[in-house]
């Protein structure tokens, strides 16, 4: 019998190729957007970035708050380009990419990078056979709070030892210009504000980019950690708090993201409700990802 | 700013924690497999590392009419001569089990299993080596790397305290990236306990 998350992925397939052709009725809906509710997505994006140009040249910006709130939008700059990279945000492609190469500098790694290690592997274990290289088991340190601390210091490399065997091996040209193009954005921009201002540079772009980064990879764990990746529906824990779903474009129903890969964000919460719940096992759907962090790192659970 | 800077050196700080603890785990794991070894000393025609030939990734099983099938994993694609073979070894008890179990199999057949179809790739190929100096090496390698973190930390540290603040926070943040990308070779290095121009992976599972 084929591996449930393989099914998913058959399904996610199969609806691409119809949300291609169907590409043109949405444009005449929605203008240069194929979903409106991607405005909420721009919006998160434009504000990350104010928060990080902002204080490069306006110095009274340089505080706390400030570094806090471009700490929080970079995670969610992360979350964007996982939405992305399923479903593009633009009808056109050269805004597209423009817009991967802005998300990337968000997050200082290319956007495309998500296609092998998150879409290929991750939903689809497309690397013959080996694990999910941000497979839980990857870290086990003595404490569930050390495992989730250092999570990205091991998946990082993993993930970019992959991508790269990937860009070799399997990748399209176009795959490995779109990759070149955002990686030499992400890392020229951020390396000529370090040259602009250093200092400033440093703590509100550098900091801010790699938080995001690294927690977008410590969500693998807090989404799949003690799961069955065979099962069909005890694969991932959801976390299903509405405040946390509206801020993070409802990443939480995780079940339902690797039924239907390819759903529109703003669609997975209902589709949560109608499918998936009825079939999730308590134990994976969390109501609040603070209270779970905090059973996982003091007490264990 | 200052506040700013409190967290970034935190967040560095609580990553070469972390990987330096990851470092002293696998150090620790790595000193339990030579103890290992010296108390399962093998008979002197053969080695307590078993290396199977094979010809492609995936799951394996190792069979003969009569005698308990034994699963394995092939995970490593390995350059040897002028074809690309695959090799797979185990360094644990086990593998003497398997060593004993392949020999009394005449003509071993490796067979796909657990994954897509079964497919006959093949007579098994056993072959043995003694893999502890190069687990050794590996030791003293993480020891190397836990003292050179140290010591980069302590350095980048005194810059910033010492009137260099922009050269320490460039150290520390090297530091911060690059310890990861040591720690992975490393990983990559121990579960490959091999001889000189072999490249070893395996799991075994009974």
């Amino acid at each position: 019998m084929a591996h449930p998350r393989f099914v998913a992925w058959r399904r996610y397939t199969s609806c691409l190729s119809g949300l291609s052709s169907s590409v043109g009725i949405l444009r005449v809906d929605h203008g240069w957007l194929r979903h409106p509710a991607d405005r909420r997505s721009l919006l998160l994006v434009t504000a990350y970035q104010l928060t990080l140009f902002g204080p490069l040249f306006v110095p009274e910006l340089r505080n706390g708050l400030m570094l806090i709130a471009a700490c929080g939008l970079s995670f969610l700059n992360a979350v964007v380009i996982h939405n992305v990279m399923h479903l593009p945000m633009f009808t056109s492609a050269k805004a597209e990419a423009a817009l991967r190469a802005i998300l990337s500098f968000g997050n200082l790694y290319p956007a495309s990078a998500n296609i092998p290690a998150h879409n290929r592997v991750h939903h689809r274990f497309e690397d013959d056979g080996l694990p999910d290289w941000a497979a839980p088991e990857h870290v086990r340190l003595p404490h569930p709070a050390l495992s989730l601390l250092h999570f990205p210091n091991v998946i990082g490399p993993r993930t970019f030892e992959g991508v790269s065997r990937f860009a070799r091996r399997s990748a399209r040209a176009e795959f490995r210009r779109q990759y070149r193009f955002e990686l030499g954005f992400a890392v020229g921009l951020t390396a000529a504000l370090l040259a602009f201002d250093f200092w400033g540079a440093l703590l509100f772009v550098l900091v801010p980019q790699l938080f995001g980064a690294r927690w977008i990879l410590r969500i693998n764990l807090l989404q799949h950690a003690g799961t069955d990746p065979t099962s069909q529906w005890a694969h991932s824990r959801n976390f299903v708090g509405r405040l946390l779903n509206w801020l993070m474009m409802n990443n939480g129903y995780h079940t339902i993201h690797h039924a239907q890969p390819a759903l529109h964000w703003s669609e997975l919460q209902q589709a949560h409700q109608e499918q998936a719940s009825p079939h999730v096992d308590h134990r994976w759907q969390e109501l609040s990802l603070l209270a779970y962090l905090y059973r996982l790192c003091w007490r264990s659970t | 700013m200052i506040a700013a800077a409190g967290f970034a050196l935190l967040a560095f700080a609580a990553s070469l924690l972390t990987t330096l603890i990851s470092l002293s785990q696998r150090t620790h794991q790595l000193y339990g497999q030579l103890v290992g070894l010296r108390s399962l000393r093998p008979a002197p025609d053969q080695g307590p590392v078993v290396v199977v030939e094979a010809t492609e990734v995936g799951y394996y099983r190792a069979s003969k009419a009569g005698a308990e099938p034994l699963d394995f994993v092939v995970t490593q694609l390995v350059p040897h001569g002028t074809s690309q073979r695959i090799w797979t070894c185990t360094t644990d008890w086990k593998a003497a089990a398997m060593t004993s179990l392949v020999r009394r199999a005449e003509g071993v057949v490796l067979s796909r299993t657990l994954r897509r179809q079964p497919k006959f790739v093949g007579p098994g190929l056993l072959t043995t080596f003694d893999p502890r100096p190069k687990i050794r090496c590996t030791l003293a390698l993480h020891g190397l790397a836990v003292l050179v973190a140290l010591l980069w930390a302590a350095v980048a540290l005194g810059l910033i305290t010492t009137g260099e603040p922009k050269l320490g926070a460039s150290l520390a943040l090297a530091c911060f990236l690059v310890m990861p990308l040591v720690e992975h070779q490393l990983s990559i290095q121990a579960r490959a306990p091999d001889e000189p121009g072999r490249t070893f992976v395996a799991e075994l599972s009974l």
